[in-house]
């Protein structure tokens, strides 16, 4: 409900007239809502108008990015050209931008042979971007220690905080339960970071991650190929940042299924091989509680509009699978080290 | 509720189970709430004109409305509108065998099937293995809490007791899951687009004017065909296996996998939901219940 409820704020911050389409050479029959983007129904076929809430100069370099790919990796979002020749349209203060609907269906992580196909595809997608230009806006490289220390800090800070409370709440309660273990846990994993070959792997493994590689995010079409949607996320940064994000989007609601995650590797294995460097990388990236991190910091800092029982139900169903979690990050271990 | 909608006017509406009767003075109709969204009904609505094209007449057809939708939307609940059918239970045997027929057919009718650009497809590839494998999971937990137990209450007594089949039957479902032969058989169906019911139940065979059709269609995916034999096995008679299957077979240009129809089969999928009931409850209460799905798993 709650999501609904933001995309249709967002939605209504579209401004849909006849002066935005004819900035492009289509006719627009009819705008459909769908979460926060509208399906355009034109005489060039079905289409997403998409409003970009991020600055131009990163909208162009992810367009720029996604050209560079797609000399080698087709299966990538493409943005339609507006009558300047531009990939978007700047109208009123917004900025927005066409994007092709791609026909098919969204992966499915239960099932292996999308599992494996998507793993392949992620391969693909970042050995297509090799080479790809590094600029300081979206880029994360050699960044990832300093991020850890910061998240570090921020979570004792929202430690000491919750101590703090006279009359506390259930979720602050939670969280005081369970503060210690994560914040040891993100300890570790900078700890391991360190001691790996993270620096030297930042200068010669860089490669667009996608950054947000949930199910919905990759399109299964009509002839099995597997297109990469919604790069609004998208930075430069090691490859096993984008595997630590599908293996954890994977594996989160399915009991944190060490198989499905050796199902990812090995299908990204198949086309670029990782060496055991790289897995002790992925390995630090899996160690930091990334989910407890960012619900923790929703609360404290009021990032989101949920409301007190909706932080509450999301806190406890991290809580409920730590030791799941912690059974996974022990076999992955075992994984890497044969 | 306002139909505006179709020539004929409503002379009567009476409230039943799942919806209204609708009296057009011609025609006698059932308007039944569905609950799904509206996407899955277009491509339900899809795939069932797609199998009428191909010749299966034997299904349930939505009645179009003015608007040119087969659903209408009253008080934020969908409705469909059909015949009013006869249900038929699957339990008898014979019904078994007919819908057993009923289904190659639909089967081979929906095979093939693509959606149109706008209608979001449903798919069920891989989800159910993905539940058996999380519920298994579950089992072992239920292990290591128990194994670390001096006393037991009475469900994990009785959980005890079975423990041995339960690990047996379920290891053995899960190996075929992780086999190369379910993969390239899920590759396959993948290839094929096949089309499944998912789900056969109370409402999946009917009778009107001594015809037999498919009704409950509201599960209706792109899915393994050896799942829809598996439910249909599962909701009659295990004994009826071998004969469903012939039977299947005799009207089908598709071959079974009788390893993963079996995997499908044994795999104990009630009484590992109630152990999963209980390790988030801890209801002893929950006893009843184990007992009466282990009877229905065939669970010694």
């Amino acid at each position: 409900m709650e999501y609904k409820f933001r995309d249709k704020v967002y939605l209504s911050t579209y401004l849909l007239d006849t002066e935005l389409f004819d900035r492009y050479n289509f006719l627009v029959e009819d705008a459909v809502p769908i979460r926060s983007v509208f399906i355009l129904k034109t005489n060039e076929g079905l289409k997403i108008l998409k409003k970009v809430d991020y600055k131009l100069e990163e909208l162009e370099y992810i367009y720029e990015a996604l050209n560079h790919i797609r000399r080698t990796y087709p299966y990538v979002i493409n943005f339609k050209q507006s009558i300047e020749g531009k990939p978007y349209v700047e109208y009123q203060g917004g900025i927005y931008v066409v994007l092709d609907l791609i026909e098919g269906r969204e992966c499915i992580y239960e099932n292996p042979v999308d599992l494996i196909g998507a793993s392949k595809a992620l391969a693909k997608l970042h050995s297509a971007s090799e080479g790809i230009k590094v600029k300081d806006i979206r880029n994360n490289l050699y960044k990832m220690e300093g991020n850890i220390i910061k998240k570090i800090k921020e979570l004792n800070m929202c430690r000491d905080f919750a101590e703090l409370h006279l009359n506390k709440s259930d979720f602050d309660k939670l969280f005081l339960e369970y503060a210690d273990y994560y914040i040891d846990e993100a300890t570790q994993a900078l700890n391991k970071l360190q001691e790996s070959d993270y620096r030297r792997l930042c200068r010669e493994k860089y490669v667009l991650c996608h950054h947000d590689l949930a199910h919905h995010n990759i399109i299964v079409d009509n002839e099995d190929n597997y297109y990469f949607v919604d790069f609004d996320y998208a930075v430069v940064d090691l490859p096993y940042h984008d595997l630590c994000n599908l293996i954890t989007k994977a594996i989160k609601h399915n009991m944190w299924n060490i198989d499905m995650a050796d199902t990812i590797l090995q299908g990204y294995s198949l086309i670029n091989n990782l060496k055991k460097e790289e897995l002790d990388v992925l390995y630090a990236y899996l160690l930091f509680p990334q989910d407890f991190y960012d619900i923790i910091i929703s609360y404290y800092m009021k990032t989101r509009g949920w409301d007190e029982d909706e932080f509450f139900e999301k806190l406890k169903r991290k809580a409920e699978y730590k030791d799941d979690r912690e059974r996974f990050l022990r076999d992955f271990k075992e994984i890497i080290e044969v | 509720m306002d139909f505006k909608g179709g020539k004929d006017k409503i002379k009567k509406l009476d409230k039943v189970d799942d919806g209204y009767v609708i009296d057009l003075g011609s025609r006698r109709l059932y308007l039944k709430k569905v609950g799904i969204k509206e996407s899955e009904i277009l491509f339900i609505n899809e795939v069932i004109e797609y199998a009428k094209k191909n010749g299966f007449n034997n299904i349930v057809v939505f009645e179009s409305l003015s608007d040119g939708k087969p659903y209408i939307k009253f008080e934020n609940e969908l409705y469909v509108l059909t015949e009013i059918y006869s249900f038929v239970d699957v339990k008898k045997d014979i019904n078994a065998f007919c819908l057993a027929s009923l289904l190659a057919d639909f089967h081979t009718s929906t095979r093939g099937f693509t959606a149109k650009d706008e209608i979001k497809p449903s798919v069920t590839w891989g989800k159910r293995t993905g539940k058996y494998r999380n519920l298994y999971t579950i089992l072992d937990k239920f292990i290591d809490e128990v194994s670390q137990k001096s006393k037991h209450n009475e469900f994990e007594e009785k959980v005890i007791s079975i423990l041995g089949e339960l690990k047996t039957r379920g290891k053995s479902s899960m190996k075929v899951f992780r086999s190369v032969e379910y993969f390239n058989l899920l590759e396959l169906s993948m290839k094929k687009k096949e089309i499944v019911l998912y789900d056969i139940g109370k409402q999946t065979l009917t009778e009107l004017d001594g015809k037999y059709y498919i009704y409950d269609v509201f599960d209706l995916a792109y899915g393994l065909i050896e799942e829809d034999l598996a439910m249909l096995i599962q909701k009659t008679n295990k004994t009826n296996k071998e004969k469903i299957i012939e039977i299947y077979s005799k009207n089908s240009p598709r071959q079974i996998n009788i390893n993963v129809l079996d995997a499908y089969l044994n795999f104990p999928e009630n009484t590992l939901k109630v152990i999963c009931e209980y390790m988030r409850q801890k209801d002893n209460g929950l006893l009843a219940k184990l007992q009466r799905a282990s009877i229905k798993d065939g669970v010694r």
